[in-house]
């Protein structure tokens, strides 16, 4: 997060007419006298000398150092905006999100018009896990900028995850009617509409991010999810390989696929799909419970007890690998299938209530 | 020139079958002289028995001499394998025999050396793939062995190749959704190295009598020209494991074959065969320790034909058994009978073309759920010789039967099943196997039902903004128990003073229909009972025996309760003063004193007992809790005490009250309880 709002403020400074109309500098005081005019340009160039150094330190990822010349520009010429800007950056790099929140406040109390002081604070209190003030922020960026669609889209995130989705779908509209190419505001907008059920707007959405940006692998992931709902397990299993086309590492797409695959029968498929998933990520609990789901069908009811003692290694309340690891010792005749089914059953399982029935008999 | 080129072709290929046919001939083995003379004479041994047994059409006579001529052919065999005719006779005699698996590879064999050794050879080569569940090969084999058949006077044979080939397509669909079971050798207590066949258990599957043909002692076991009879032996489960089998006594075992054939739910009453008359049904009786002196059961039942199989119905009012009696709809039909008033089983009814094929139909079993008939067929939709087969009585009509899977049934003979009252274990008698018995062994069947689904577990990333993941949905059917509607009622009946078990009466009536609907007794010695019956109704269970007071319980399961097992230890109180008798199947009115008509059974043999012990008195003590109304209590006790008086009990010996319940007899809240008070 922080190396973004490092990048997004170096590419503001680079790009300066952007830097202009995004970041304006505060204006210079008139001094009529002659001598303290000189005065005051020899401050502004003192200043702006020790800010380009800080910048330079900040591209080198010299965090401290960027901190040295930020201060000193800061203090000849403390009300220099863009210098405070910049520190901020340097402090969340740095993980001091409150010292960067309180550049953030000084740059709002110089000029309470900057949109993206306001943005970048609430981007820190994201941080924080303060999201009702980092949605404040995002809210007056958006009163001060009308079309900084990048608040909009924070703060319809922040709407997502507070199960706003309404809120939500009306903050990644705004972001894409500013700009249409946005693929991840079309794409969350899917997903918001998938939380209100509305399927079919949730597909196209999906769709719409992928035409303007094919790369957003989790799109794939969702177009594979609505389509499995579908039973389409098929075009499911293509979604999801598109998905892994794009992020090779994608653990999460690969224990999908292997799931569809494992509902099309293809239980051999399923099997090296949760198998890479697993080597991707080794406390995927869900992937070494499917894979146990797998081998049952396969008939490797010892591996998939197996497996389910590594998914209860990593979750010990994961209900469903007590439930298959249950009926995987059923087969194996071990008599304690019934207590893994009581724990299932603890666990929120009901289907495994069912099973009890014969656990008293010998 | 084409004509010499056919020609050419083939006597080539007849040239080269024939090169690789190597008949008995003692020209083909001039080098071994002496070996071929002991080989022919073991070839020659088994033709004569292969001749002999080729003659008859009986499939029983069949399969009990074909596989005598194995062992000859396998000494033959071992010294000149490429004998088409020897290929084919092995093979076909091991179709005959308990180890039919092996006889594929002789069949393909001589099919290469010789496909024209035997006219019959596609029709058991046919079989063989059958028995090794190479379903559409063996339908290959047998359309090819059809066309064989010239047309006429072979309508019979086309029919049994038919019937063979409608086997296979029911086998292919039955195999691809097995039935979920494991399958347990019942161990060294039950089973010997002798065939040991027909399994039939008590409810409670702790009593098992079977049948084996094992020496029953070393003089029989000496006698190694003679095969032992069959015989009928017994086992108990003691704490989870079969007692050692024990031979039956003399009376019911004789030099004559006897074999199991039927036994009641409590393991007291048993019905075995013997082979007399053509086979009739025997029934003896355990009193205490003691097997009674077997009794033929009568005429309706037993013929100058095979009787072969029985099942007592749950009330044990009706007998279901498999008679070849004339007149049937094939040769073996399933038939049932029941009791008169006089205890005397009725006219025997063919139980009708639902059930009856015109194949036989071996054995029978009925479920204590009163309405679930086991049954075995050559007919229905049977992968191969005998299957097991499931029927349901609804509204007095018998369902179409179910074949009840593989791999309890194979394509060989499956004949067999007795199962306990919970549906969840059967018996049945097997050649499934290890350490290369050939015999059958008698083999415990575990029903696990169908496959339990397993659940995964996936979910999406929704939002590129922030880590925010849902589950995706989760099918989770759930596979219910198929458990058998059934109660088990089971107990001990004691002397409340000695605690010594006591022989007594137990009744379980239908409370609704005010009815007896089953009566069995408790063992003298051991003061077991048990019975066990459909649920779905308002039952009481009333212990009785002279001199002690009546003991009543209610039970009252819904229809569509699962097997439930009950089980109550019953101490019968003396009829002495002081003795007290929970009114437990007497029934009022919601918050009112008016009897019910189900209390009327209990009512009624309680006026008996009163009628009979006139020097007894009665107190009715209506019990009621701290809260309740005293006088409700006091009226319900004197509404029993009124009706009591109705009946004839002199009003004097009669007396009713109130009282708080206790903490000792806070059960009894809302009971009435009558009270001797003396003589």
């Amino acid at each position: 997060m922080i190396r973004i709002l490092l990048f997004t403020f170096v590419c503001l400074l680079k790009i300066g007419q952007t830097v202009a109309q995004e970041v304006p500098v505060a204006p210079v005081p008139v001094v009529p006298d002659s001598a303290a005019a000189a005065k005051a340009a020899e401050i502004k160039i003192l200043a702006e000398k020790m800010f380009q150094s800080g910048l330079v330190q900040l591209a080198q990822k010299d965090y401290r150092a960027a901190l040295a010349d930020l201060d000193s520009a800061i203090a000849v010429k403390p009300d220099f905006e863009q210098a405070l800007m910049g520190r901020a950056t340097a402090w969340l790099e740095l993980k001091e999100v409150d010292r960067a929140i309180t550049d953030y406040d000084k740059v709002i109390s110089l000029n309470s018009a900057h949109a993206q002081a306001y943005f970048q604070r609430g981007r820190a209190k994201v941080l924080l896990k303060d999201k009702k003030g980092a949605a404040q922020d995002f809210t007056q960026t958006i009163a001060t900028d009308a079309n900084h669609y990048q608040a909009y889209y924070q703060r319809g995130g922040l709407r997502f995850e507070d199960a706003d989705y309404k809120g939500a779908i009306d903050d990644f509209s705004a972001v894409v009617k500013i700009n249409p190419r946005n693929g991840y505001a079309y794409h969350d907008r899917g997903s918001a509409k998938r939380q209100l059920n509305d399927l079919e707007g949730a597909l196209a959405d999906y769709r719409k991010a992928v035409e303007v940006n094919p790369d957003i692998a989790v799109a794939y992931v969702n177009l594979g999810s609505l389509k499995q709902g579908k039973g389409d397990w098929t075009g499911a299993i293509e979604e999801y390989s598109r998905a892994i086309e794009r992020k090779k590492d994608y653990y999460l797409a690969y224990n999908n696929r292997g799931r569809a695959k494992f509902e099309k029968g293809d239980f051999d498929g399923a099997l090296a799909d949760f198998t890479k998933s697993i080597q991707l990520n080794p406390q995927y609990a869900f992937a070494f419970n499917n894979r146990a789901a797998a081998k049952y069908k396969l008939k490797d009811f010892k591996g998939a007890v197996e497996d389910c003692n590594f998914a209860l290694q990593i979750d010990s309340g994961y209900g469903y690998a007590y439930f298959n690891r249950g009926n995987a010792k059923e087969m194996l005749r071990d008599a304690t299938a019934c207590q893994d089914w009581e724990k299932a059953a603890a666990l929120h399982v009901p289907a495994a209530k069912a099973y009890l029935t014969h656990c008293q008999e010998k | 020139m084409k004509k010499h080129a056919l020609l050419l072709i083939l006597s080539c290929a007849l040239g080269q079958a024939v090169a690789q046919n190597v008949d008995f001939n003692k020209d083909n083995f001039k080098q071994d002289k002496d070996g071929f003379r002991e080989a022919k004479k073991k070839l020659d041994a088994g033709d004569d028995i292969f001749a002999a047994t080729s003659k008859k059409t009986d499939d029983s006579y069949r399969k009990k001499n074909y596989r005598n001529a194995i062992a000859p052919y396998v000494d033959a065999y071992k010294f000149n394998p490429n004998s088409a005719q020897l290929n084919y006779r092995l093979g076909v005699a091991y179709l005959f025999s308990d180890e039919k698996d092996k006889a594929l590879p002789y069949l393909e064999k001589a099919l290469k050396l010789n496909p024209a050794v035997d006219p019959e050879l596609g029709f058991y080569l046919g079989r063989a793939y059958q028995v090794k569940l190479e379903w559409q090969k063996a339908v290959t084999e047998y359309r090819k062995y059809l066309a064989t058949l010239p047309s006429g006077n072979h309508k019979t044979r086309m029919e049994v190749v038919n019937k063979s080939i409608r086997e296979c397509l029911s086998g292919e669909k039955l195999e691809k959704k097995p039935l979920r079971v494991f399958f347990d050798n019942a161990g060294e207590q039950i089973n010997s190295k002798y065939a040991d066949l027909q399994p039939v258990i008590s409810a409670d599957e702790t009593v098992m009598v079977f049948t084996s043909r094992r020496p029953a002692d070393q003089e029989a076991k000496a006698k190694v020209d003679k095969e032992p009879n069959d015989d009928v032996y017994i086992s108990y489960k003691v704490n989870g494991k079969w007692s050692t089998a024990k031979q039956l006594p003399e009376g019911i075992n004789t030099e004559k074959n006897e074999a199991a054939m039927a036994l009641s739910a409590d393991g007291q009453r048993l019905i075995f065969s013997r082979d007399e008359n053509g086979g009739n049904l025997f029934e003896t009786v355990l009193k205490g320790n003691e097997w009674s002196k077997p009794e033929e059961l009568g005429s309706e039942i037993n013929t100058k034909d095979r009787e072969s199989s029985a099942a007592y119905s749950y009330d044990g009012k009706t007998l279901f058994f498999v008679s070849d009696r004339p007149n049937g709809i094939g040769k073996g039909d399933i038939y049932f009978s029941t009791l008169d008033s006089k205890g005397n089983w009725g006219k025997a009814i063919n139980a009708g073309p639902k059930l009856n094929t015109v194949y036989e139909e071996g054995h029978v079993f009925m479920m204590p759920d009163g309405k679930t008939l086991y049954f075995t067929s050559e007919g229905h939709s049977s992968m191969g010789g005998f299957d097991i087969f499931k029927s349901v009585l609804k509204n007095g009509q018998w369902s179409e039967p179910e074949n009840v899977g593989y791999p309890l049934n194979t394509p060989d003979d499956d004949s067999f099943i007795s199962l306990s009252a919970n549906g969840r274990y059967g018996y049945i008698a097997s050649s499934r196997n290890e350490g290369g018995k050939i015999d059958q062994d008698i083999v415990r069947v575990t029903f696990i039902g169908d496959e339990k689904p397993v659940i995964l577990s996936a979910e999406d990333d929704l939002v590129a903004f922030a880590e925010t993941r849902v589950a995706q949905p989760v099918a989770m059917p759930v596979i219910e128990s198929k458990t058998p509607k059934t109660i088990l009622v089971q107990g001990v009946v004691l002397d409340a003073r000695t605690q010594k078990p006591l022989e007594a009466k137990v009744e379980l009536i239908d409370n609704v229909k005010k009815e007896v609907i089953a009566t069995v007794t408790s063992n003298s010695v051991t003061g077991k009972y048990l019975n066990a019956l459909p649920a779905g109704k308002n039952y009481s269970v009333s212990v009785q025996k002279n001199d002690f007071l009546v003991h009543s319980q209610n039970f009252n399961l819904p229809a569509n309760t699962a097997f439930t097992k009950i089980e109550k230890v019953v101490k019968l109180q003396p009829l002495d003063a002081g003795s007290v008798w929970a009114l437990q199947n007497v029934f009022f009115a919601e918050g009112q004193a008016v009897l019910l008509p189900e209390s009327m059974y209990e009512l009624e043999t309680l006026v008996e007992v009163l009628k009979d012990k006139k020097s007894l008195k009665a107190e009715m003590i209506g019990y009621t809790s701290e809260q309740a109304d005293q006088l409700l209590a006091g009226s319900r006790a004197k509404a029993v005490a009124d009706f009591l008086a109705s009946r004839g009990i002199n009003a004097k010996r009669l007396s009713s009250k109130a009282t708080e319940a206790t903490s000792t007899n806070a059960l009894s809240q809302g009971l009435v309880e009558l009270k001797l008070t003396g003589k």
